[in-house]
C-alpha cells in the first residue's frame, strides 16, 4: 500500500473511529447522553427529518441565502478590489475606510443590518455579502499588487486599454488570491448565516439549530450542526473544484 | 544616407538611489537604419536594458530624444518588446497570448485569430494553439512571446536577451529560427544580449557599451563581412568570426573590469 | 438580538462546560451557601428580588446570585452539573423534553400565578382594530394576525388556543406570526401583527403609545390560577443539599408575602418599584404607577391543573408528552418552608 492510499484510508477511518468512540462513550455513560446524545440516535433523527422534508427545506434555504449573498459579496469585492489595486485615487479614497471597518466583527453588525434591511431575506444576503466583500477586496488588492511586474509591462508595452488591463491582466493575475479569499470567506459566510438565521428567520440551518435547542430537542440540534458541517464541506469542495478549473496554471 | 528608422539623440537617464544620483545612460546618440538588426552588448549594469525600456516607452529618459519613424499612413504600433523573463500570460492559451497586441489594438476575435495563425505556424507552434503556457517548455514559451511581438507587426522590434534563460541547444535552434523569420520580415531590431557570439551571428551591427554610465563605446559593422541570408554554422566557422569576437571582447574586457571594480 | 446571539454561542460553551465538570466531580462539591439562580429579569420574578433586597436570603445564611438569561435550555447543562442550582421560568416544551431525557429538574414553588385582579398578562389588540369596530367580541379574532414568540407548540400559542376557543375559533381561523417579545410593540405598530398575548410592562407600554388596547385580561382565558412562572431546582439542591433548598424557598416565600402585602398598601408601590427597577430592565419609575403587578402566590402554590392543561396542549400539538405532570412537582421544600412560616393568612395590615 503506497502513501497516497494510506492517506485515503486514514481520511475515512479516522472520522469513523471518532464516531465509534462517541457512540461507545455515550452508551457507557462516559459522556452525558442527555446533552451529547449518540451518533446512532442522531442518525435516526436525521433519517426522520430527511424523510419529512424538513431537513432539505432548511438546507436549501440556507444554501440559497449563502449563494446569493456570496455572489453579491464576491462580485462587488472583486470590482472594488481591482479599482483600489489599480487606481491610486480610488485607493486613496477607499483604503482607509476599508482598513478601519474591516476589523469590526461582522456578527456584531447583525442588529444594524436587520434594522436597515428588515427581517426578510435581504438582511440575510446583506450580512453574508458584508462578510465576504472585505476578504475578497483585501485579497484582490493584494493579488493585484503582487502581480509580477512583467505582466503589467507587457500590457503597457502593447498599449492595452485600462479596461483590458482590468480584464486581461489584473483580474486573471489576481485570480489565485481572489479564490483564496473566496475560500476563507466561505467559512465566514456559514458562520454568519447560522447566526443570522438564529436571530431573525423562520427557516434555515441556523434557525433549526437555534429553535431545536430552545425546546431542548437535542438530536435535532445535532442534525442541524451536522448539516452545517456537511454544507461547509460541500461548499469548500465546490470552491476547490472552481480553483482547479479557473486557475489550472497554479497547481497546488 | 536613408532616413533612419530609429534616432536616439543625447539620451540620458539618471536614477536617484537614496540621496545619490546614479547615471545609467550618458549621452547616447544612435541611428538605426530601416530593416537593420542591431545588437547591443555591454557589461552588466551598463544600462542596455534601460535603453531598450526607454525606447519601448516603459521608462522615460531624463533628457534626450527618441524618435521612431513611421512610414507615411502607417497605423502600425511603434514597437513590440520580447522580454528576458517569462512574459506570456499563464492564464491565456498560446493563441490568445500571441494575439494579445492585436486585441489591444481592437481587432475582433475572428480577425485576430486569422492574423496570428501564420505567425504561430512560422514559429513552430502549430498544434499548440489551445495549450496553456504551463503545459509548454521554456523554449516554447519564448516562441509564444516572439510570435506575440511579430503578430503585432511593429515598426521596430525590441528584444531583451530573449534566449538568456534557455539551455544551449534550445538557444541555437531558436536563434536560427529567429534569423529565418527576421529575414522574411526584415523588421528593424534592437537586440540586447550579453553573448558576443549571439551578437555576431545575428546582427548587422554590434553596439558595444561602456560600463556605467552607459555610453556608445564603439559600433562594429558585421554585415559587410557576413551578408544575408546567413548560415549560422558558416558564420561561426569563418575566421572573421574569431576576429570579430576578439575585437569585441577586447573592447568589453576593460569595461567589464571597470564595472566589477565599481561594484566591488 | 445581540443577547440572543450570545446565547446561541452559549449553547456550545454550555455543552462544553458540561464536559469540564462531570456529574461525579460535581458530587464532591461542598453544599452551596452560594446559590446560583438563573432568571430572565422580569416583573414576574418580583418575589425573588424582594426577598433578596429585604435580606431574607442572607438571614438564611445564603448568598444568592442571579444569573440573567440563564433559563430554559441554556440552563440545563449548568443545572445538571451543579453550576446552577435553580432557575425561574415557565413550563415550556423544553422543560418537558429535558425531563423526558432524564435531566433532573423539579418544580418547587410558584413564582407568579394568573388570578383575577392581578392581570399581568393580557390579550392586546392593535388599537385601530378596536377603534374601527373590527374587533368587538371573541369571535371577531377570526382572520387576525396573531403574534407568538416561538414556533409551535409553546406558551404563547397555548394562550392563543385558549382565547381563540372563547370565540369558537381554531388555529386555522388565524395567521400566526413569530415575533420575539422585544419586537412585539413595533410589530403591533406596523400592523405586522394584530393581536398577541403580552405581559407587563409591554401591555402598558403599548397602551401608553396608543398602539394597542389591553383588550381582555389573561384571567378571562387562561386556566384559573395558572402558575406561569415557577421556581425550579436542579440536582444540587434536590439531592445534595436539600436543606439549602428549604432555606431558599423559605426566604423566597417571605419575599413573596412581603411583596403581595406591600402592594396592598397605598404607599406600597413606592417601596416595590425601586427594587424592580434594580433587577429588571424597566427603569422608568412612572410606568410602575400604571402597570398590573404580577401575583406571587404566598404559599408558593403550583397549579397542577394548569400544568396539565399546558402539557396536554403540547402533547396534542406535535410537542413532547410529559405524562403525569404532578411528578414534575417536588413540594418538599415548599412544605418545609410552610412548616416554619405557617400557612399564609391574609393579614389585615
Amino acid at each position: 500500500m503506497n502513501a497516497k492510499m494510506l492517506n485515503r484510508v486514514l481520511s475515512v477511518v479516522t472520522p469513523a473511529l471518532l464516531l465509534l468512540a462517541w457512540e461507545v462513550a455515550s452508551r457507557t455513560q462516559i459522556i452525558d447522553f442527555r446533552f451529547f446524545s449518540a451518533p446512532s440516535a442522531i442518525f435516526k433523527e436525521f433519517v426522520v427529518m430527511l424523510e419529512s422534508g424538513e431537513l432539505l427545506k432548511h438546507t436549501l434555504i440556507s444554501l440559497q441565502r449563502i449563494f446569493i449573498g456570496f455572489t453579491i459579496g464576491t462580485v462587488s469585492g472583486v470590482v472594488i478590489g481591482l479599482a483600489v489595486g489599480l487606481i491610486p485615487a480610488v485607493s486613496a479614497a477607499l483604503k482607509p475606510i476599508i482598513d478601519a471597518t474591516f476589523p469590526i466583527p461582522k456578527v456584531g453588525l447583525l442588529p444594524l443590518v436587520i434594522i436597515i434591511f428588515g427581517l426578510g431575506e435581504a438582511s440575510k444576503y446583506a450580512i453574508i455579502a458584508i462578510g465576504v466583500v472585505y476578504l475578497v477586496i483585501i485579497n484582490t488588492v493584494s493579488g493585484v499588487r503582487h502581480i509580477e511586474r512583467i505582466y503589467l509591462d507587457v500590457g503597457r508595452n502593447y498599449h492595452a486599454s485600462r479596461l483590458m488591463m482590468f480584464t486581461d491582466v489584473a483580474l486573471p493575475g489576481a485570480l489565485p488570491m481572489i479564490i483564496a479569499g473566496m475560500k476563507i470567506s466561505m467559512g465566514v459566510s456559514l458562520i454568519l448565516i447560522v447566526s443570522a438565521e438564529s436571530l431573525a428567520a423562520k427557516s434555515g440551518i441556523g434557525y433549526l439549530i437555534w429553535t431545536t435547542w430552545q425546546v431542548f430537542e437535542v438530536e435535532k440540534m445535532y442534525v442541524g450542526l451536522f448539516m452545517a458541517a456537511v454544507l461547509g464541506a460541500c461548499l469548500t469542495a465546490l470552491l476547490d473544484w472552481l480553483e482547479r478549473v479557473m486557475i489550472p496554471w497554479k497547481r497546488v | 544616407m536613408v532616413e533612419p528608422k530609429l534616432r536616439l539623440r543625447d539620451l540620458n537617464r539618471r536614477f536617484m538611489l537614496r540621496d545619490r544620483a546614479v547615471d545609467a545612460l550618458a549621452g547616447i546618440s544612435l541611428d538605426v537604419a530601416p530593416g537593420e538588426f542591431l545588437s547591443i552588448v555591454g557589461p552588466s549594469g551598463c544600462g542596455k536594458t534601460t535603453m531598450l525600456r526607454i525606447v519601448a516607452g516603459l521608462e522615460t529618459a531624463t533628457s534626450g530624444t527618441v524618435e521612431i519613424m513611421r512610414e507615411p499612413g502607417s497605423t502600425r504600433p511603434l514597437n513590440a518588446m520580447v522580454f528576458q523573463q517569462e512574459s506570456v500570460f499563464p492564464w491565456k492559451n498560446v493563441r490568445d497570448n500571441a494575439a494579445f497586441g492585436l486585441k489591444a489594438r481592437g481587432f475582433g476575435k475572428r480577425e485576430r485569430y486569422e492574423m496570428v495563425q501564420p505567425i504561430l505556424d512560422k514559429v513552430g507552434l502549430r498544434g499548440f494553439e489551445d495549450a496553456l503556457p504551463h503545459q509548454l517548455s521554456g523554449g516554447m514559451k519564448q516562441r509564444v512571446a516572439i510570435a506575440r511581438a511579430f503578430a503585432n507587426d511593429p515598426e521596430i522590434m525590441l528584444m531583451d536577451e530573449p534566449f538568456a534563460a534557455l539551455d544551449e541547444q534550445t538557444k541555437l535552434i531558436l536563434q536560427a529560427e529567429l534569423l529565418r523569420i527576421w529575414e522574411e520580415s526584415r523588421k528593424t531590431v534592437m537586440y540586447v544580449t550579453h553573448s558576443i557570439d549571439e551578437a555576431i551571428t545575428l546582427s548587422d551591427r554590434v553596439l558595444v557599451m561602456s560600463a556605467r554610465p552607459g555610453r556608445v563605446k564603439e559600433i562594429i559593422d558585421i554585415k559587410s563581412a557576413f551578408p544575408r541570408p546567413r548560415d549560422i554554422a558558416a558564420v561561426k566557422s569563418s575566421p572573421k568570426y574569431g576576429e570579430f569576437f576578439g575585437r569585441i571582447w577586447s573592447l568589453l574586457r576593460d569595461e567589464v573590469m571597470a564595472a566589477s571594480l565599481v561594484s566591488a | 438580538m445581540v443577547r440572543r446571539l450570545t446565547r446561541l454561542v452559549g449553547v456550545l460553551t454550555a455543552i462544553l462546560a458540561a464536559i469540564a465538570v462531570t456529574p461525579s466531580r460535581a458530587a464532591d462539591k461542598v453544599a452551596p451557601t452560594t446559590v446560583r439562580i438563573g432568571v430572565i429579569g422580569i416583573l414576574a420574578e418580583a418575589g425573588l428580588y424582594v426577598a433578596a433586597e429585604r435580606g431574607y436570603f442572607t438571614e438564611e445564611g445564603l448568598n444568592v446570585e442571579f444569573l440573567k438569561d440563564m433559563v430554559g435550555a441554556d440552563a440545563f447543562p449548568g443545572l445538571a452539573t451543579g453550576q446552577i442550582d435553580g432557575v425561574g421560568g415557565s413550563f415550556g416544551p423544553e422543560l418537558a423534553n429535558a425531563v423526558l431525557r432524564g435531566v433532573r429538574i423539579k418544580l418547587v414553588a410558584g413564582l407568579n400565578s394568573y388570578i383575577p385582579g392581578w392581570d399581568a398578562g393580557a390579550l392586546t389588540i392593535r388599537k385601530e382594530l378596536i377603534d374601527n369596530g373590527r374587533v368587538k367580541d371573541w369571535k371577531d379574532l377570526k382572520g387576525l394576525k396573531i403574534g407568538i414568540t416561538a414556533p409551535l407548540p409553546n406558551m404563547t400559542d397555548f394562550f392563543a388556543s385558549r382565547y381563540l376557543a372563547q370565540g369558537g375559533l381554531t388555529f386555522s381561523d388565524v395567521e400566526f406570526v413569530t415575533v420575539p417579545f422585544p419586537n412585539m410593540i413595533s410589530a403591533l405598530k406596523t400592523g405586522g401583527i394584530d393581536a398577541a398575548h403580552t405581559s407587563e410592562p409591554m401591555t402598558t407600554l403599548a397602551v401608553d403609545n396608543k398602539i394597542a388596547v389591553k383588550w381582555r385580561p389573561v384571567s378571562t382565558y387562561a386556566p384559573p390560577g395558572l402558575t406561569v412562572a415557577i421556581l425550579q431546582f436542579g440536582p444540587s439542591l434536590l439531592d445534595k443539599a436539600p436543606d439549602v433548598g428549604e432555606r431558599f424557598v423559605t426566604a423566597y416565600l417571605r419575599g413573596a408575602r412581603y411583596y403581595d402585602e406591600a402592594l396592598a398598601r397605598p404607599d406600597g408601590k413606592a417601596e416595590i418599584a425601586p427594587i424592580l427597577m434594580k433587577y429588571t430592565p424597566l427603569k422608568d419609575r412612572s410606568i410602575y404607577d400604571r402597570i398590573s403587578f404580577s401575583y406571587a402566590p404566598p404559599d408558593g402554590e403550583i397549579s397542577v391543573t394548569g400544568l396539565e392543561a399546558m402539557s396536554t396542549y403540547y402533547a396534542t400539538h406535535n410537542g413532547p408528552n410529559a405524562g403525569d405532570v404532578s411528578k414534575l412537582v417536588d413540594d418538599r421544600f415548599q412544605k418545609a418552608a410552610l412548616k416554619r412560616l405557617g400557612l399564609y393568612k391574609k393579614s389585615g395590615g
